[in-house]
């Protein structure tokens, strides 16, 4: 499975000299736990950074400021991991595994922002796959009732 | 494996009292996003709430306050729910779900905080018994499957 049937959209974005509070609001008002943060102006919304509920915690008391007083550059995490939309499942979890973080902007070729996906998004899809293999071992009775056989184009015999 | 002994046993936790700059700077120092709030009842700790990075920066926005001006009681998710120590990580998962909350305190037969239980911690448990079941898979087809190429065969064997 591609990430582009995974990530969760609409992404929401804020831009480095955006008031930090104004960009907690908008997580708020949208219920999501990270921003992705791109240059105002960027038609093509290439990742610049990251921004969480920790990074504003974070933010605040590393500099000794309070969230009013700072603007979205001042704390968020540079240099994001980004994943390709064309990137398999489980080579997207090895890349987030390997930098450490849960979630990363997903990008198109051009390196366009095209979505957001995050450990919450991964792990139904690896629960379906698991779930479908539990089907391929239940036994006949268990299997799920009504379920027409299914064949792949090139994958019928065998 | 019940609860009790997947839980962290050494909760962070701040006081209901404490500014919200002293939940904030634990969070930075433990690297967690979320405290249990404790209190001491007839010589033994209890949980009376959990505080989230995200509790903060809405309690921030919502009274246009500092991390200094703002109290934990006041901003904390009060009634909790709380997890006995006995509970299977079937059942953890169960109470977890119904409630929509991510993470527990653990509770003592007497009611007492004795640790902290969180999704990543079941998320853990569970894949490590998907890892057991697919080692068991593998055993099962002894030898395993990379050895099986040019492995003699017993004479009428097919």
């Amino acid at each position: 499975m591609r990430i582009a049937e995974i990530c969760s959209g609409p992404v929401f974005v804020a831009y480095p000299d955006q008031a930090l509070a104004a960009a907690a609001r908008e997580m708020r008002a949208h219920g999501v736990g990270a921003l992705v943060v791109v240059a105002a102006g960027d038609r093509r919304q290439c990742p610049l950074g990251i921004l969480t509920d920790r990074d504003i915690i974070r933010g605040q008391v590393n500099q000794s400021a309070d969230l009013h007083c700072l603007a979205v550059r001042d704390v968020m995490t540079r240099y994001p991991l980004c994943i390709g939309a064309d990137v398999e499942l489980t080579e997207a979890i090895a890349m987030l595994a390997t930098r450490g973080v849960r979630r990363a902007p997903v990008i198109d070729d051009g390196g366009a922002l095209v979505g957001i996906v995050t450990l919450d998004d991964l792990l139904p899809a690896i629960a379906e796959e698991l779930r479908e293999l539990a089907d391929i071992a239940a036994p006949e009775p268990r299997r799920r009732a009504g379920r027409a056989p299914e064949t792949l184009a090139g994958a019928a015999n065998f | 494996m019940k609860v009790g002994d997947l839980c962290d046993r050494k909760p962070v936790t701040v006081g209901a009292s404490a500014p919200a700059s002293d939940a904030a700077r634990l969070m930075c120092e433990e690297q967690v996003g979320a405290v249990v709030v404790a209190a001491a009842r007839a010589d033994r700790q209890v949980a009376v709430g959990m505080l989230t990075d995200r509790d903060i920066v809405c309690a921030q926005l919502d009274r246009g306050a500092d991390l200094g001006q703002l109290r934990v009681g006041d901003i904390m998710s009060g009634d909790p729910l709380m997890l006995n120590e006995d509970l299977s990580v079937g059942e953890a998962i169960h109470c977890l779900r119904n409630r929509r909350v991510r993470r527990a305190p653990v509770i003592g037969a007497s009611g007492e905080l004795v640790g902290v239980i969180s999704f990543d911690d079941l998320l853990a448990q569970v894949s490590g018994n998907l890892r057991a079941l697919a080692h068991l898979a593998e055993v099962r087809s002894w030898p395993p499957r990379h050895e099986r190429r040019g492995r003699p065969r017993a004479p009428g064997v097919r």
